[in-house]
């Protein structure tokens, strides 16, 4: 049996016991946060999912779906549960080579916050957006974009009829309208302001790039970790540095990043983070296999 | 298409509470017709498309998912029974469940 850990994006909708559950596995999740605190200049010690204000806030919500993601495949291995391989989705990649040891903890806070930092940047008076449509095929979604000249386009691909988007957010609003009218079963904006994974964002390549060639310090990676962009394994500092840099503004595919998981033999899937957002795409995945979120990992524990 | 019996209406039916029962971590009990996917449930829209391939691979359809997105436009399914409504018509009409206003 062959088990990979995969790592959400910035979580959208919790469980709302994830707290307590990474105290009853015995994490460092408090430890995480006050880390956090010192990085950063702003105070998570006191975090609760009860207040829910800081879903709100673009990088506070990425950094603690950070902290989760650590905290979980921290306290997995450490408790004997190890992965054969590691995937990311989006900006589940950060937490992925942190766990892989190519990364410390405070890497990862710091490309966060810059990675935002340099997103603002790129979109300073633009509006933007992101959206996520099922029902579509991607050549559908496309279609519609060349046919009404949308300033939008696909940031992620979940699964055949399950697409993210971003854009203009004059264009996604647009495009979502469209393929609903089209026959997409549902359309709805996502609540994030910045275009991940689109062309609008190209304009952080190299000052992200010089930021991770000056400020991060690379390991060899414990466990092999996967693309999301083009699903090969990440080897050489180079090969991050540049799949750190790409994850920003290149086009993600989770759905062929699953299947080539699949193909590699992986029947076991762990969903290191908050929520459970994964286990639900990974519904369209084809073949046998079984998706644990973090409510379900406690069985996995030798 | 298939014509449905009662005891087929009433598979299907199980099917889709046991579903929405196993996804959604429930007892099948807390579930009727009148159960809101989203906000009761704490169901989401893949849900739907889940079910959808689940019932036209057992009754061998093929079903352009786009006619299931443009009936809807006018039946919107927010409930569980709206939802069982739906995939009794998907699976008795297919794709001319859009010929159906």
């Amino acid at each position: 049996m062959k088990t990979a850990f995969i790592f959400p994006a910035f979580v959208s909708e919790y469980m709302g016991n994830e707290i307590q559950i990474l105290d009853s596995l015995g994490s460092h999740f408090h430890q995480y946060l006050l880390e956090t605190s010192k990085i950063t200049g702003d105070d998570f010690t006191g975090f609760s999912l009860e207040n829910t204000a800081f879903t709100q806030d673009e990088l506070c919500s990425q950094l603690i779906s950070y902290i989760f993601s650590c905290s979980l495949s921290d306290v997995l291995i450490r408790r004997g549960l190890k992965p054969d391989v590691l995937a990311g989705y989006s900006m589940g990649l950060y937490a992925a080579l942190y766990t892989g040891g190519v990364i410390s903890f405070d890497s990862g806070i710091r490309l966060i916050k810059q990675a935002f930092v340099v997103s603002k940047l790129a979109i300073q008076g633009i509006d933007s957006g992101m959206g996520s449509i099922i029902g579509l095929t991607s050549n559908e979604i496309e279609t519609i974009i060349a046919t009404n000249n949308l300033e939008a386009e696909i940031a992620n691909t979940n699964s055949r009829h399950s697409h993210l988007v971003a854009g203009e957010m004059g264009a996604v609003n647009h495009l979502l309208a469209v393929s609903r009218e089209t026959g997409a079963l549902n359309v709805s904006l996502l609540n994030v302001k910045t275009p991940y994974h689109s062309r609008l964002l190209a304009a952080t390549q190299s000052e992200f790039q010089q930021f991770i060639s000056d400020e991060i310090k690379f390991s060899r990676s414990k466990y092999p970790v996967l693309s999301s962009i083009n699903q090969r394994m990440l080897a050489s500092p180079e090969e991050i540095n540049s799949e750190l840099t790409r994850n920003l503004f290149h086009r993600i595919n989770w759905m062929n990043s699953f299947e080539q998981l699949l193909q590699l033999g992986v029947n076991r899937f762990v969903e290191c983070g908050a929520g459970k957002s994964l286990q639900k795409i990974s519904r369209f995945g084809p073949g046998d296999f079984s998706v644990y979120p973090m409510n379900k990992v406690e069985k996995l524990l030798p | 298409m298939a014509k449905l019996n009662d005891k087929m209406k009433e598979e299907i039916r199980e099917v889709v509470l046991d579903f929405f029962a196993e996804e959604c971590e429930i007892d099948v009990d807390q579930i009727n017709d009148d159960s809101n996917i989203i906000t009761d449930l704490g169901g989401d829209s893949l849900m739907f498309l889940a079910l959808i391939e689940i019932f036209t691979q057992k009754y061998g359809q093929e079903i352009d998912l786009k006619t299931i997105g443009k009936y809807s436009i006018k039946h919107p399914v927010e409930t569980i029974g709206e939802l069982i409504e739906m995939q009794l018509q998907i699976i008795e009409h297919g794709n001319n469940i859009i010929n159906l206003d």
